[in-house]
């Protein structure tokens, strides 16, 4: 319980349970509502185990490609940091919360996201190394969608 | 992860909610950072902040959620309520509609954390006197109906925002002294600090950390 940032947080077994049982009912009755969706993805890069992690990011990403609203796209793309930071991959995590402070330079929220993700890097010995690997490549195709959904 | 850089004896889990721009943010960066936001955008999902304060000698590390107000993360904010020592729950006084969909807040809050939770009431933008939509009376005695304790504040001049987050740790500090508090039982939002380090929950973060 005792957090020092939002990266460390845990989903706890049960929520990630309800929010799985509740998406998969709504697929069995045709396509999930967006909330109930959001509510599976968050659950699961919350998880303690990777392979949920990784599968809430290709959903996540999946959104960002096909959601057409403007404010869902901030939230994937603030989730999307998180998540890629929690399996440290703080390229890519750092690749998304820019997208969000170019788009939203004030936003405090963001700020503090760059900062933990910062400071999990240092605590993990990667401040210095070359941070720019394949995964900012992967990045660009979807940062194209969110900026030009801006206009 | 890294060593705490004070001691303290228990940590208390708030949530804030109340509906979309009444100021709940803000509420939590004043008492986190001391400062004003001034056009903060809306929340996404869920933010994080902590203090540590001081009740009867004792130090205790506030974790606050600050939840979006927006509906379409409702399905994710409401995972949080369990577990919660304390609810914050916003309106903005300058504007009545969201003093009237407190009923809605309150019996989600009443239903999803444990009826020890201590939920107070705070009518924010109290700077904002002279565009004010909700009498101070009204919410009074709204407050006193549901067991709440009630407060205006400002997010802006920092006007109460202190003894908000601390009335609701007193409170909380004095259920566990006289026993209404189990400390024992799930989901009551109290930690009490192990003393040793190596507890069970650093071994989970080492899991993590491979």
């Amino acid at each position: 319980m005792d957090y020092g940032s939002i990266l460390e947080e845990r989903t706890s077994p049960a929520v990630l349970m309800n929010a799985r049982e509740q998406y998969i009912r709504q697929c069995g009755r045709g396509s999930p509502s967006a909330a109930s969706t959001f509510a599976f993805t968050h659950a699961m890069i919350g998880s303690k185990n990777k392979l949920d992690v990784k599968e809430g990011i290709v959903c996540l990403e999946k959104l960002l490609r096909d959601d057409e609203d403007r404010t869902s796209k901030r939230n994937y793309v603030y989730y999307l940091a998180v998540a890629n930071a929690r399996l440290k991959q703080y390229d890519v995590a750092l690749g998304y919360i820019d997208v969000l402070l170019e788009a939203e330079g004030n936003n405090q929220q963001a700020k503090t996201l760059k900062e933990n993700i910062k400071s999990a890097m240092t605590h993990d010995g990667l401040i210095g190394a070359a941070i720019v690997g394949g995964g900012a490549l992967a990045l660009a195709g979807l940062v194209a969608v969110f900026t030009m959904s801006r206009k | 992860m890294t060593a705490a850089p004070y001691n303290y004896s228990y940590i208390f889990k708030y949530i804030i909610i109340g509906d979309m721009g009444v100021g709940k943010s803000c509420l939590l960066h004043q008492f986190t950072e001391k400062k004003f936001m001034a056009d903060c955008p809306h929340t996404i999902g869920v933010e994080f902040g902590t203090r540590i304060i001081e009740v009867s000698g004792q130090k205790i590390k506030l974790q606050i959620w600050d939840t979006a107000g927006q509906e379409r993360f409702r399905a994710v904010t409401r995972s949080y309520y369990r577990g919660a020592a304390g609810a914050l729950m916003v309106y903005d006084m300058t504007r009545r509609s969201t003093y009237n969909h407190l009923s809605s807040w309150l019996a989600d809050a009443k239903s999803l954390t444990n009826p020890n939770t201590a939920i107070f009431l705070i009518g924010n933008k109290a700077d904002l006197e002279d565009q004010r939509d909700v009498p101070y009376e009204e919410a009074k005695a709204f407050a006193e109906e549901n067991g709440l304790t009630f407060l205006e504040c400002s997010a802006k001049t920092g006007s109460n925002v202190e003894d908000a987050f601390l009335e609701t740790a007193k409170q909380i500090y004095q259920n566990i002294q006289d026993g209404s508090l189990d400390l024992n039982a799930a989901d009551t939002g109290v930690q009490p600090k192990q003393n040793l380090p190596r507890a069970a929950e650093n071994s989970g973060k080492k899991d993590c950390n491979c």
